[in-house]
């Protein structure tokens, strides 16, 4: 048990990790906002330093980040490629068909890499320095606006912690059915497609039921002991706002107002 | 939206939640991540889309799911939004459907156009490589609800998923 990391979290006690959680949600919202602002090299230097000061600070190994960027490096490279041969305009100084290729459209295709990569690494900083327990907290505090729609908050965020703790005790589960579904002759990930999927079916019926079974017997634990819906539940986890939280928030206002300086120029 | 909760139980809530932990599993456990044909690859969960169209009680638990998993991407900032979102869309839109060969392309065709958007927009594509990239998230997307379709006609067979499933 226990193989699979929920989440990327990697234990420490830098500044960023002890941040409030939720400082951290509104902050990498802020960023993915922001970053739409930059158009030019002061701003993407700006924005470069920014992060790369945030990662120093996290003292994660900067590896980890890189590492966040592999499984995009196709998509990644994909969309540079296109931007750079379809951009029109600027002075093609090499065309081919509809291909072209012009000091402009290398520049744009250097900026979406840059967009790309500061993307992965603000997400990367969020799920690397906070435990997805603290997420859901952060979570369940930034719905509460939503009870006013008559949106259950409270019933979402018992919600997402179950589901965090059955992930784990679920894949260990799924590695016995597997197991089990091999001793007794069944291949899994080989063969042509039809094969594949028939692979899945002893998988699948097994999961479904023995985790509806544990959804029964977790339900009726609850209400035995005396579970009566949210409302009016206290906290064991509770979350502190400090000083640092509101320094952050206020450092990406700068931040804001920086880029929107360069802009211009 | 308080009449669809008000008949929620606590059982409900956590079936949800188990089913949210199952789809996540199902995302990241190795071999069944990741079904190859040929150069389209799609995910297992994925299937999991066809659940709300056999019971709407089961879209809070797959949005959570989709949620959590988009919680792993490398763009993570930007997809619990957007993906959670396309999700969500498609599971309030199924529901209302009465066949269910329907859901692949609606699935398909949300997600092809919201996360194409999401990419184009994201890296300032031009236009015709926005539609481009909408086609290719719809046709791994169609692929994966499709088989998940064939595959719930057959696992509903199974007179006790049936009963789990369409209980209540």
């Amino acid at each position: 048990m226990g193989k699979i990391i929920v989440g990327r979290y990697l234990p420490g006690n830098s500044l960023i990790h002890r941040l409030d959680p939720r400082a951290k949600f509104i902050a990498t919202f802020i960023f993915v906002a922001i970053i739409f602002l930059a158009n030019n090299w002061a701003t993407y230097l700006a924005l470069g330093l920014f992060v790369l000061w945030a990662v120093y600070l996290s003292k994660v190994s900067l590896t980890f980040f890189i590492k966040g960027v592999r499984p995009m490096l196709f998509l990644i490279l994909f969309t540079v490629a296109l931007q750079i041969f379809f951009t029109p305009g600027g002075n093609p100084f090499w065309q081919w068909g509809i291909l072209s290729l012009s000091k402009l459209s290398i520049i744009n295709g250097i900026f979406i890499l840059l967009r790309f990569t500061l993307i992965i690494f603000i997400s990367t900083l969020l799920t690397i320095t906070t435990t997805p327990l603290q997420m859901s907290d952060a979570i369940e505090y930034l719905l509460r606006p939503l009870r006013k729609i008559h949106f259950p908050v409270d019933e979402v965020a018992l919600m997402l912690s179950i589901a965090l703790q059955f992930i784990p005790l679920l894949s260990d589960e799924t590695t016995k059915i597997m197991n089990a579904q091999r001793a007794r002759g069944v291949d899994f990930g080989e063969g042509n497609i039809i094969k594949q999927i028939k692979a899945i079916v002893p998988i699948l019926i097994p999961l479904f039921v023995s985790s509806f079974n544990i959804a029964y017997d977790l339900s009726i634990a609850m209400e035995a002991r005396g579970y009566n819906g949210s409302a009016g539940r206290t906290k064991y986890r509770q979350l502190h706002w400090q000083k640092p939280d509101t320094l952050v928030l206020t450092s990406f206002g700068l931040l804001t107002i920086i880029l929107l300086i360069l802009r211009s120029y | 939206m308080k009449k669809y909760f008000q008949k929620f139980t606590t059982q409900d809530w956590v079936v949800n939640a188990l089913l949210a932990a199952v789809y996540v599993v199902l995302t990241v456990t190795p071999p069944l991540n990741s079904l190859a044909f040929g150069s389209v690859q799609f995910r297992v969960s994925e299937m999991m889309v066809m659940l709300p169209f056999y019971n709407r009680k089961f879209i809070p638990g797959l949005t959570l799911g989709c949620f959590i998993t988009n919680l792993f991407s490398p763009t993570a900032a930007v997809d619990i939004f957007v993906g959670t979102l396309a999700s969500l869309l498609v599971f309030l839109l199924i529901i209302h459907l009465r066949h269910g060969y329907w859901v692949p392309l609606i699935a398909a065709f949300i997600n092809g156009v919201v996360v194409g958007a999401e990419i184009g927009i994201m890296t300032h594509m031009p236009f015709n490589a926005m539609l481009l990239s909408m086609l290719y998230i719809f046709i791994g997307e169609f692929a994966a609800v499709f088989i998940g379709y064939l595959l719930f006609t057959v696992l509903m067979r199974n007179s006790q998923i049936a009963k789990v499933i369409q209980k209540r």
